[in-house]
């Protein structure tokens, strides 16, 4: 960071940037498909890969406090691995500045890599750029021994000064420390051509970069046959998977929004006040729904675990993963394939978040468990706190 | 003077060769399913998981049928089915609060159907669900896991904790004849055990070690009926010193400890943890040929037949036996190939490594050829065994996205 804090060095009002790491406009997004990093060009649009938002249009992104904002998805250029997504509201965090044109990157030059690793919060990653014109499968990327991993996708590789000279977007699994991010010229005129235009979504052609706002199968601009790339795949929400279908029907039946509860695909993550609420497909038979909800305390362990085994808990059970006392949910895959059972099925899960949410106040309170590490203390009631 | 010989006696426990399953009743009962008949579906089950058995009309009796020392109610409760397998009883000068936190960590989780359950003091297995919705597979699944989970921790718990047994199956105890083979066998396999430790030291193979804690474990599981604490130690033990993620040094060390406690346990104490139970369900998989064929051919026969060309011949024949004792004790075989194995594991007992190595070598590649004959056709008669979760990570390219 000390690199990044080099404050008489920064032009183009830099200097008057955010010092520290917890504010600077990063963020990670979630979709049904993966999770990734994206940046602020703006207070209200983030820069991220193309292959951390498709092919869904509405995305999550979670701010620091956890909470989770809604994003739509505006431009993708799936040829260049970039993407621009707008946000519900504007974000008071640090805005990055892509590189101007007289910005020259050498090899040997320091770099520094924001993002979220392997779902780790908000990380910074230093190295040096090993190549700044790499050509790669047709293309060039900046290629850097900065560590990179999943997660890492689209988020900012800076300079000393804190411009963006690229944006991470893969790395070799058979080698080690080769990193590569699509080159500052390249972000900078797929920014530019979406600040100049005025549809609400759109696709660059891969041959000559004209805005396509409808699938066809001939790009408008050059003529190219597009039918490889797949085209409506982009303008059209995937079709669920049953599963998918089935938990995020359940989900909004307890009044929470899927878009912003998808963690990935086939797993689902969210609070229900102060309680987290974890879902996923364990093997092919079974769906869980889970809360890690408290501690034990050192007092009261026999009472407390009589409780915790009670049958009035049924049809939810409580467990202890290490130390933690989670509520589960198990579904089995029958039912997710007999639809006519889906509105009881989305009744318990209902339940289930409601209770997840009581039930971390009732252990603390009444058997003086201690909140569990992931839990919203914020959201505890005050008497709790 | 290093141990030249195994010894690998005939069984006590007795051929765990199921009766075959009629598939075409569970196929019936998916059918049944699909036409929103749940009750039908569930009594095919019950006709598909226990031919032989009479099953009561659930709608006038419980269904009850013992599983090891687990004896599982199967009732109707309205228009709910219930599954239920009794675990422990909660008594005065019992450590109830390490026996809960036991069944929280242990037994209870997400991912099952089943969970435990207190009822004053009584801690039962339970599964409880809608009839309607009582999936041929979900009911499957329940009266599967649910006793065998049971069946593996109700000794446990009563060892540890002090709790008491609840409404367990009784068990055939063995005649004096039987009792002085699995003496026999039990104390010849530790004191091989403990001359083979020190063969493990002195290589310092990895392969080595996996090879005998794999046998040490498959060839007393296989040999003797093993019921009770003395099996729910074993395989506490086992979990440690047989799991190959764990630092060698620590493996050893729970098996020189392991072999100490087991070497001195009395006559009295090994008859009390003997006994011949009742499965309804067969407590063993089906024996398929990719079985054999991964654990007999492919890459593991190459690596076998390098070591005996090395002449490496304990480390061969340790394998086989170890593989041998495995196939035999953990799936039921056609009667032809039940009996090929057993003829080469009791054929190679007390002969020198290279002879013993050469004669398992043999009788591998004829179960082999038998298996490819007997097994071939029909083997995927049950694809939903336990334990086929996906946990293989996808292998990526070049240039994947981070």
């Amino acid at each position: 960071m000390s690199d990044m804090d080099t404050e008489d060095q920064t032009p183009d009002g830099a200097e008057d940037g955010p010092a520290e790491i917890e504010e600077l406009g990063v963020f990670q997004i979630f979709t049904g498909g993966g999770t990734g990093s994206g940046f602020l060009i703006d207070p209200t649009h983030l820069l991220t890969n193309c292959h951390v938002v498709a092919p869904y249009r509405s995305v999550a992104v979670e701010l620091r406090d956890k909470r989770r904002v809604k994003g739509t998805v505006r431009r993708i250029h799936p040829k260049r691995d970039l993407a621009i997504v707008e946000i519900e509201a504007p974000l008071d965090f640090g805005v990055f500045t892509i590189a101007p044109e007289q910005v020259v990157v050498r090899a040997k030059q320091s770099v520094n890599i924001l993002g979220f690793p392997v779902g780790l919060p908000l990380s910074l990653t230093e190295g040096v750029v090993s190549n700044p014109h790499q050509l790669l499968d047709g293309q060039h990327y900046l290629q850097t021994d900065a560590a990179i991993n999943p997660g890492n996708s689209g988020g900012p590789i800076l300079d000393d000064l804190r411009h963006v000279i690229a944006v991470t977007t893969c790395k070799l699994r058979s080698a080690d420390l080769v990193g590569f991010g699509i080159p500052g010229p390249d972000v900078r005129r797929f920014v530019s051509a979406f600040l100049e235009q005025s549809a609400s979504f759109g696709v660059e052609c891969p041959s000559c970069e004209t805005l396509l706002e409808t699938a066809n199968r001939y790009c408008d601009g050059c003529g190219s046959d597009l039918e490889d790339l797949e085209l409506e795949s982009y303008f059209e929400d995937p079709e669920p998977h049953p599963v998918v279908a089935f938990v995020e029907r359940a989900l909004q039946a307890a009044h929470v929004d899927p878009v912003l509860a998808r963690h990935g695909e086939q797993n689902w993550s969210f609070w229900s006040g102060s309680a987290p609420i974890k879902i996923w497909c364990c093997c092919s038979e079974h769906v869980c729904f889970s809360s890690p909800l408290a501690e034990p305390g050192k007092k009261g362990l026999s009472e407390l675990f009589r409780f915790l085994l009670a049958t009035a808990h049924r049809p939810f059970a409580f467990d202890l993963s290490g130390n933690v006392i989670r509520l589960n949910l198990t579904v089995h895959m029958s039912d997710v394939f007999a639809p006519n059972h889906h509105d009881e099925l989305g009744r318990a899960v209902a339940d289930f978040v409601e209770k997840a949410d009581a039930f971390d106040n009732l252990l603390i309170e009444r058997f003086g468990c201690q909140p569990a590490p992931e839990t919203q203390l914020t959201f505890l009631k005050e008497s709790q706190r | 003077m290093p141990i030249t010989a195994l010894t690998c006696l005939p069984p006590v426990s007795r051929s765990s060769r199921p009766t075959a399953l009629d598939y075409d009743l569970l196929d019936s009962a998916l059918e049944l399913y699909a036409a929103d008949k749940p009750r039908e579906a569930a009594q095919r089950v019950f006709a598909h998981l226990f031919p032989g058995l009479a099953i009561p009309d659930l709608d006038k009796e419980a269904f009850t049928f013992p599983q090891g020392s687990s004896r599982v109610t199967v009732a109707l409760d309205g228009d709910e089915l219930t599954v239920r397998v009794p675990l422990v009883r909660l008594v005065p000068g019992s450590n109830a609060t390490a026996a809960l936190r036991y069944v929280l960590t242990k037994i209870s989780g997400s991912g099952q159907l089943h969970q435990p359950r207190l009822s004053g003091d009584e801690l039962h297995l339970e599964f409880r669900d809608k009839v309607a919705r009582l999936h041929p597979m979900k009911l499957m699944e329940t009266l599967r896991r649910a006793p065998t989970e049971a069946d593996q921790n109700d000794d446990w718990m009563t060892d540890q904790f002090g709790v008491e047994p609840l409404e367990r199956e009784s068990i055939a105890p063995l005649t004096a004849e039987e009792l002085d083979r699995a003496e026999k066998i039990w104390r010849a396999h530790w004191s091989e055990v403990e001359e083979l430790m020190k063969e493990a030291q002195r290589k310092r193979s990895m392969f080595f070690l996996n090879e005998l804690t794999s046998y040490t474990l498959q060839h007393i599981r296989w040999s003797l009926p093993l019921a009770g604490a003395l099996l729910a130690r074993l395989l506490a033990a086992g979990a440690t010193f047989n799991d190959s993620d764990v630092d060698p040094s620590r493996r050893e060390a729970a098996l020189s400890k392991c072999t100490k406690e087991m070497k001195a346990v009395s006559r009295e104490e090994l008859e009390k943890n003997l006994g011949h139970a009742v499965y309804s369900l067969s407590p063993v998989g089906e024996g398929r040929l990719e079985i054999l064929t991964s654990c007999l051919g492919g890459d593991y026969k190459e690596t076998l037949t390098k070591l005996r060309q090395s002449g490496r011949h304990m480390d061969a024949a340790l394998a086989l036996f170890g593989t041998f004792a495995y196939l035999l004790g953990r799936f039921a075989w056609p009667e032809a190939i039940e009996k090929l194995l057993l003829d080469g594991i009791t054929g190679a007992s007390g002969k020198p490594w290279r002879e013993a190595g050469s004669e398992l070598t043999t009788q591998a590649r004829l179960v082999l050829e038998l298996g490819q004959l007997e097994l071939a056709e029909g083997s995927g008669a049950d694809d939903d065994e336990e334990g086929t979760d996906d946990e293989e990570e996808a292998v990526e390219g070049e240039g994947e996205p981070s």
